[in-house]
């Protein structure tokens, strides 16, 4: 489930706002989850539609003549290949023959309607068999589009299932309790309350649970934090704590994290989005569990 | 991964897969159907109208060489060409001068010869003049300040004397509205 802040960052990625260390983090994020892909992808659609609102101007003549040449096309053919002479001109001699045949057969077995015009008859046939004739050669060009599209297509997801493939192996390979990092949580001093957080970097996940924590004061409340060594502490989320001061609940970062190692728990006020308080309730680092 | 259920998307994609592999007339038909909307993106961005034309003749002679690394499961050719030419565009703008009169909104602007737009793009031209109608005056100028003139969401909080979360949530939900929209049309 993406939350507001995530989908910011989407946002600002596809803004170009982000630049540099924090780029490279949310396209490494990007590359192993789906849902922000699709996300990323809808919200970049979204913002190239902006394009519409820009006051109209045509550019001048001189620019097309510069980067296209003299290359003349049929207005609104966009997939049709308008300027070019059809690639199978002999479907409309055989059309054309044939209905000619058709009618020659017709006036020799007397089978011409009573009172019609022959050479008239003769005329509306041909223009029928050309007419057949255009439509079938822009059938086939319609189609031979729609084989080059999905060939393309088909090219793109032989690719991606590629891809896919290295990530399922890799995942296979990987041993989820093995790497997740769990710390015990220490309060500054002394009391009851205690707690346990266990991160998962790959996954970009985790799971606190806490327990004798003390009510917050009313205005203030309880916010989990990551503690990156390369960047500053991250919030991952409010502590909601039950009326005996306990809490458990799964957490994702508002933005990706690789360094990891440490977690605290702070008392803020309620709603603050700003930096971490100094002093946190509780605390704690941890390592890998190991594989066994 | 984009769906790809819209007959003129399918078309727009063929159509720059036919500039990549350089078929005959493709660049010509793919300026035809482009230009108009790409040129108009293009001087919005860059003011001075002979720097505009330069950018765009030179962002246009990077399409074929480009249009190779098009994926149209991940964007549309449209979204695609856009957002080249709003980069090239944007890398060549001079800064916004921090004294420079708000942005016109739709109402002031005047009204417009569509028909330099191709018969198949003025429906979806005109499907998000129309969603961006409804959008207040706040909304449309946090949306512009950041497709026209590249300003982080930061600069806009700034430059407007508005709360930084504000700006975020317009251009949200702004960029999501404009996405329902989308999807209705596919």
């Amino acid at each position: 489930m993406i939350d507001e802040a995530q989908h910011d960052l989407a946002v600002e990625y596809v803004l170009g706002e982000l630049t540099g260390e924090a780029r490279r983090e949310f396209e490494s994020w990007l590359a192993s989850d789906r849902e922000m892909q699709v996300l990323v992808d809808e919200i970049s659609e979204a913002t190239a539609s902006l394009v519409h609102a820009a006051p109209l101007r045509p550019p001048p003549a001189s620019i097309r003549t510069a980067v296209v040449g003299n290359v003349r096309t049929v207005r609104g053919a966009a997939t049709a290949t308008a300027a070019r002479a059809p690639r199978w001109p002999w479907i409309i001699a055989v059309l054309t023959t044939a209905a000619a045949l058709a009618l020659l057969a017709e006036r020799q077995l007397g089978r011409s309607p009573a009172g019609e015009n022959p050479s008239a008859t003769a005329a509306a046939e041909s223009a029928r068999a050309a007419e057949a004739a255009a439509a079938a050669e822009k059938e086939k060009r319609g189609l031979t589009g729609r084989l080059q599209l999905a060939e393309m297509q088909a090219k793109v997801h032989v690719e991606q299932i590629a891809q896919l493939g290295e990530q399922l192996a890799k995942l296979r390979a990987r041993d989820p309790l093995g790497e997740a990092i769990v710390a015990p949580l220490k309060p500054a001093g002394s009391g009851p309350a205690n707690g346990t957080v266990v991160w998962n970097a790959a996954d970009q996940r985790g799971l606190l649970i806490v327990s004798g924590l003390p009510a917050p004061n009313d205005g203030s409340e309880y916010q989990l934090w990551l503690l990156d060594t390369a960047t500053e502490p991250a919030r991952a989320g409010t502590v909601a704590l039950s009326p005996e001061g306990d809490a458990a609940f799964a957490f994702r970062p508002t933005r990706p994290l690789d360094k990891v190692t440490s977690f605290a728990i702070t008392l803020e006020p309620a709603g603050s989005t700003g930096p971490m308080s100094p002093l946190p309730v509780l605390s704690g680092s941890g390592s890998t569990a190991g594989t066994p | 991964m984009s769906g790809f259920h819209d007959p003129e998307r399918e078309a727009d994609a063929l159509l720059l897969s036919q500039v990549a592999a350089a078929e005959p007339t493709a660049l010509a038909r793919f300026y035809d159907r482009f230009a108009p909307t790409l040129f108009s993106l293009v001087s919005r961005i860059i003011r001075d109208a002979k720097l505009a034309e330069q950018v765009f003749q030179e962002t246009f002679a990077q399409v074929p060489r480009l249009a190779t690394t098009f994926d149209p499961t991940r964007s549309s050719a449209l979204a695609w060409v856009v957002m080249l030419f709003r980069e090239s565009a944007l890398q060549r703008a001079r800064p916004l001068p921090a004294t420079e009169p708000p942005l016109p909104t739709a109402g002031d602007r005047r009204p417009e010869d569509l028909a330099i737009l191709p018969g198949e793009v003025r429906g979806r031209h005109a499907q998000i003049r129309s969603v961006l109608a409804q959008f207040t005056a706040e909304q449309r100028q946090a949306l512009e300040l950041s497709f026209f003139s590249g300003l982080s969401h930061e600069q806009i909080a700034e430059r407007l004397g508005t709360p930084l979360d504000a700006v975020k949530m317009r251009i949200r939900r702004g960029l999501m509205r404009l996405r329902e929209s989308l999807k209705e049309v596919a």
